[in-house]
This record gives structure tokens, C-alpha cells and sequence, in this order.
């Protein structure tokens, strides 16, 4: 069974009497353990199919599903729960709460799953800090950071809750090139070692071939599908 | 301003405010008691409560209580022990005469050595009623004037007795002055002793109008029921002898004191509405401001009601800090002006009384806690509903 399924989706933004459409008949498996990148031009719909992946908004017409989840069924509790439990998010501009410290930040989603023990939610943020290689920085605060720390951040709080999916929204755009190849390898590694899928968006050569596959959007269509490795 | 500083602000002007009420309101009934109506009444049954606190002493029909109803109440009193004084008197409405010039009274004739009546009328000149002369009267500087006398003058007084007789008597001027606090309710009564009023009413020897008595404190209402079982064992039941509370006698004056608080919680509603306008603006202007903040935890799987609940957890936070700074600035500074007294000129002087001692009334405090935190939450939940139902989505695709 695919770890994410989409099947002729389609989304429409509505601004006043006008609908612009942002994708157009979307259809697409990935698997799990996947390591792949949503790659186009900007308003090409990568954002637009991320959020739908990530249950942050409702295709226009279509299917997704996540694993055997039907998510366009589902209702706001139950999105946010699949939100917390299946998916990890990072966004490009890290999202990272500037008045919690980096520690904080990464307890964040743990906070709200109450069967997570103190102990348990304590080791696991250490694992995950000292997997993106943070663990001296545990308090320092979000500004105390340099852009690849801050993302390195976002990174271990997407991990936290051991998610099915990683959704990465151009994690790379606000980083330097080696700094987001570094990003990108980290992960990759990660990738590797806990069996957790990535689906990240970038506009990026370098950032993109480092996928195992590459979905090309123009337009809001899926105009080519690139098997790397 | 911040959130923080507006609940400082709120609770120091609340717990002010509050407390300038209370004691205006406490400072009021005292006078009205010390100078009128005591915090026990014992009249004939059959009275209402009105006549008993009408100013001007408005009397269809000359109720007593008889020499051996009399006898038989003090004997009650003397053995009460939640009693701290009582008086007899006998008060009549009358006329004030000097030469053509006129002026309609209330007298009210009593024991001279009551502590409570000197407490209520501030002397002017002159001095307080002697115990020995009987034929002396206490003037409102303002009949006084009016009048043309001055302390050691001879006045009339003329009154019509029980038997609806023509009665004329002549007084010396003892002291002018007013009551206390009681100048803006027109409240300007003749004191004269017992034996002055008997004159006025022509009752016999033991014959009063009424006993007042006080209570020690908090302790009236209880006295009071106390009083009316012990009259009735004796066969004094209510349609013999009427015992009122000060609470009870309402009357215009206590609807005078309600409006004066009236107007004053009406300020503060003002001043809670402007505090929970301004709670809410501000509410929206941090979910304007964490927009994208929301927008991560809502992505991440927090729900809109577990934001809402950071969003008053925060809101309680800050209201706790500057409530307990607020409470502890004003507390101290109303400690510091009740020693120190507000000196007050006309025509606040009528009400407040010249000097103004604020005291602390450590009931307050739960008040106003009540009202900063329930206004604070309150108004705090609208705009913490609406800024925690941002569409995610949309908001992360503002912040990229």
C-alpha cells in the first residue's frame, strides 16, 4: 500500500468571482521510505500539493489519501490528529517559536500527544538533537542561531513524533547552497536510518537531484516523474 | 499599551474606586446613624418606616411609646449585652423663631451625654448640649444665619403637642454647626435635650417618642431580632413596639447613598467596558502579530480550542502578575492616604466630609479579583477563538 496517494486531484483558489486553478488532476504513489522532491517553477503548485498532502487544506475535487486514510473524509479533529501523528512539516522560514528555546521548540508537538511519558518525550528530543547535531544548542533561542541550525531545528521537530511523512515546503530557499545541501543530506541520512518518507518541494538543480525521485509540476500538473536512484 | 499595564491599571483604579465607595458608603451610614436614626429604632407599632426617618419630621398623628412600655424596654436594653449605648428621645417637628424671621425643624431631644450625636455634628462654634441646663438647643449654622443668631442668643421654638396644643418655648443657642457628611441631603436637625422636647410636646415624665440604640458591630441585625423576641416574650409584640434596623428604615436618605454609589460603579462599568474594548483590540492585535506562530502550532496538530487555551493561559499569566502589582501599589497607597487623610473643599466637603480618610476594606480585594479576571477572560475569548481559527495553509503561505 502507497504511504501517500493522490488521485485526480484538483485545486481551485477562489479570489472574488475569479477561480485560479492551482492544480490539475494530480495522480501519484509514493511509497514508504521514499525520498522524494516536488520539484517547478514558483506557481508551479508545489506549496499548493504539500498542503494537501499534509492535510492543511481540501482539494477542490479528488482523492488523497494517507496510507488507508482517506483524509478528504476526515473532519478537523481528526485532520489535526493525523496532522500530529503522521506528519512532520518544514517550512522555509524554519517556524520556530522565537520565544521558546531550541529544546522548547522540539517538545512542542510532544506537549500535546498525552500518551508520551516526561521521560520518554525527554529522550526522544535528545535523540533527535543529537541526530541533527544540536544538542550543545538545546537552550539557545531560535535568534541565537545561524539559518542552518535554525532549519536543523525544524528538522528534529518534525522528527519528534516519529511521523509517517516528512513534508519539507523548499527547506533549502533561505539557506545558502552548501548550507542547504547539508540540510538535504541530513535528511537523507535520516531518511536512511529511521525509514521515514520525505516529500520536499524545491526549485533547486542541485537540492533536487539528491531525491530518489523527482516529480516535475508545470502548471499545476505533474508533467514528468524522474526515477534517480 | 500592553496588556499588562492596562490590568495594572485596571485593578489599582478598581480596588481605588472600590474602596472610595465603601468607605463613602460606610461614612454615610454612620452619620445618618450617629446623627438620626442609630442602628436600632424602637417606636410605636403601627409606624412606618419612612416617618421615622423623615427629615422634617412629618408627624399625622404624635406616636409614642408610654411611660411604662418605656420602662419596660430600657429594662431589656440595660440587660442586652451587644448594646454599646442607647438614647431616649422625643423629636417633634417645630418652628424656629426669632423675631418675624422663621424657620420650620426637625428637634430631636436626647440624652446631652451621648457620644454618637457629638460625633455627627461637627460644631461651628460654641459648644455641645449640658447635661444640667435643659433649655439649650444645637442650631444648623445655616437656620443661624438666617436667623440672626449667634451662640448664647435666646430663640423660640414653637411646636403643636400631642394633644394638638399650641406650645411656644424659649431655648439658648449652645453651638451651630452641621451634621457631618449630611449638608448636601438637607439634613439640618435642632438637638435639645429630653427635657427640652417635653416642652415642645407635652408629654409627661417617661413618655418618648422612641429609643435609639447601637450595636456593636455587625452585630445589629442580630440584635435587632434579639430585641423583637425579647419584646414579645414581655407582651411586647410588633403592633405594640416597632424595632427597625437602620438597613430597614431605608427611606430617602439610603436611596440618596444608593444613587451617589450608583453613579460611581457606574463609572467603573465605564471603565470595565473601556478595559474590555481595549482587552479585545489587543487580543486581536497579538493574533495579527502570531499569525504565523498559529499557523505552525495548528499545522504541527495543535487544535483551535488547545490555542485558544495558550492564548487565555498567557492572557492568566499576565493578568496574575500585574493584578498582584496593581493590588500591592494600591493597597499601599490607600494604607498611606487613610493615615494621611484628603483634605476635601464644597462641594465634595457635603458628602466626604473635610477631611477624607479612604480606609482599606480587605473585601474588596475579592471583587475586584473577581471582576479583573472574569472581564479579562471574558473578553479575551472572542478574539482568541477568531485568531486561533486561522486556515493554516493560509498562513504558512503568508509567512513563505
Amino acid at each position: 500500500m502507497s504511504t501517500v496517494s493522490l488521485q485526480q486531484v484538483f485545486k481551485n483558489y477562489e479570489l472574488g468571482k475569479t477561480s485560479v486553478p492551482a492544480l490539475r488532476g494530480i495522480d501519484l504513489e509514493i511509497q514508504e521510505g521514499d525520498f522524494v522532491t516536488m520539484a517547478g517553477a514558483s506557481g508551479s503548485g508545489k506549496s499548493t500539493l504539500l498542503n494537501l498532502i499534509g492535510c492543511l487544506d481540501h482539494p477542490t475535487t479528488g482523492e488523497v489519501w494517507i496510507g488507508d486514510t482517506r483524509v478528504s473524509k476526515l473532519d478537523d479533529k481528526q485532520l489535526n490528529e493525523t496532522r500530529l501523528r503522521q506528519i512532520g512539516f518544514v517550512f522555509q522560514s524554519f517556524n520556530l517559536i522565537p520565544v521558546l528555546n531550541v529544546y522548547e521548540n522540539v517538545e512542542l508537538p510532544l506537549l500535546i500527544m498525552k500518551e508520551i511519558s516526561k521521560k520518554e518525550r525527554k529522550q526522544r528530543i535528545n535523540y533527535f538533537l543529537k541526530a541533527v547535531g544540536l544538542s550543545a544548542f538545546a537552550d539557545r533561542k531560535p535568534s541565537e542561531l545561524s539559518g542552518g541550525q535554525r532549519q536543523r531545528v525544524a528538522v528534529a521537530r518534525a522528527l519528534v513524533t516519529k511521523p509517517r511523512i516528512v513534508l519539507a515546503d523548499e527547506p533549502t530557499a533561505n539557506l545558502d547552497s552548501k548550507t542547504g545541501i547539508e540540510i538535504i543530506d541530513l535528511m537523507q541520512q535520516i531518511n536512511e536510518h529511521e525509514k521515514t518518507t520525505f516529500i520536499f518541494s524545491t526549485h533547486d538543480p542541485k537540492v533536487m537531484q539528491r531525491a530518489n525521485r523527482i516529480f516535475h509540476l508545470i502548471d499545476g500538473k505533474i508533467e514528468k516523474v524522474e526515477n534517480i536512484r | 499599551m500592553s496588556l499588562g499595564t492596562f490590568i495594572f491599571l485596571a485593578t489599582f483604579l478598581l480596588l481605588f474606586f472600590t474602596s472610595f465607595i465603601s468607605t463613602m458608603h460606610n461614612d454615610l451610614n454612620k452619620a445618618i446613624s450617629n446623627s438620626l436614626s442609630g442602628d436600632i429604632q424602637l417606636r410605636q407599632g403601627g409606624t412606618t418606616e419612612g416617618d421615622m426617618l423623615s427629615l422634617k419630621g412629618k408627624w399625622g398623628q404624635m406616636a409614642y411609646l408610654d411611660a411604662k412600655t418605656a420602662v419596660m424596654i430600657e429594662t431589656l436594653l440595660n440587660e442586652n449585652g451587644s448594646i454599646e449605648s442607647y438614647t431616649k428621645r422625643i423629636r417633634n417637628d417645630a418652628m424656629l423663631s426669632k423675631g418675624s424671621t422663621k424657620q420650620h425643624t426637625m428637634v430631636i431631644g436626647l440624652d446631652p451625654n451621648l457620644e454618637a450625636y457629638k460625633e455627627a455634628f461637627i460644631l461651628s462654634e460654641g459648644s455641645y448640649l449640658n447635661p444640667v441646663r435643659t433649655n439649650e438647643v444645637l442650631l444648623p449654622k445655616n437656620y443661624a444665619d438666617k436667623l440672626g443668631v449667634k451662640v448664647g442668643d435666646s430663640i423660640d421654638l414653637m411646636a403643636a403637642t400631642k394633644d394638638n396644643q399650641e406650645a411656644v418655648a424659649s431655648f439658648i443657642v449652645a453651638g451651630t454647626g452641621q451634621v457631618d457628611r449630611l449638608a448636601s441631603f438637607s439634613f439640618y436637625p435642632v438637638y435639645t435635650s429630653l427635657q427640652g422636647s417635653q416642652a415642645l410636646t407635652g408629654f409627661q415624665d417617661g413618655e418618648i417618642t422612641d429609643f435609639i440604640v447601637y450595636a456593636s458591630k455587625g452585630k445589629s441585625a442580630q440584635l435587632s431580632k434579639d430585641l423583637q423576641t425579647a419584646l414579645s416574650i414581655n407582651g411586647l409584640d410588633s403592633t405594640k413596639v416597632k424595632v427597625s434596623t437602620l438597613k430597614e428604615m431605608g427611606g430617602f436618605l439610603n436611596s440618596i447613598i444608593s444613587i451617589y454609589v450608583g453613579i460611581l460603579y457606574a463609572f467603573i462599568g465605564i471603565l470595565l467596558v473601556i478595559m474590555a474594548i481595549l482587552i479585545i483590540n489587543l487580543i486581536f492585535m497579538m493574533g495579527l502579530e502570531r499569525r504565523s506562530e498559529i499557523g505552525t502550532l495548528r499545522a504541527i496538530g495543535y487544535s483551535r480550542d488547545q490555542i485558544v487555551m495558550i492564548f487565555l493561559g498567557e492572557i492568566v499569566i499576565i493578568t496574575t502578575i500585574f493584578f498582584v502589582i496593581g493590588l500591592i501599589i494600591g493597597i499601599a497607597l490607600i494604607l498611606l492616604l487613610s493615615q494621611l487623610g484628603i483634605p476635601l473643599s464644597a462641594p465634595l466637603d457635603l458628602v466626604l466630609g473635610k477631611v477624607f480618610n479612604i480606609q482599606f476594606d480587605g473585601s474588596q480585594v475579592f471583587l475586584v479579583f473577581i471582576i479583573i479576571y472574569g472581564f479579562a477572560l471574558v473578553s479575551s475569548l472572542y478574539p482568541s477563538i477568531k485568531s486561533a481559527s486561522v486556515n493554516p495553509a493560509e498562513t504558512l503561505r503568508e509567512g513563505s
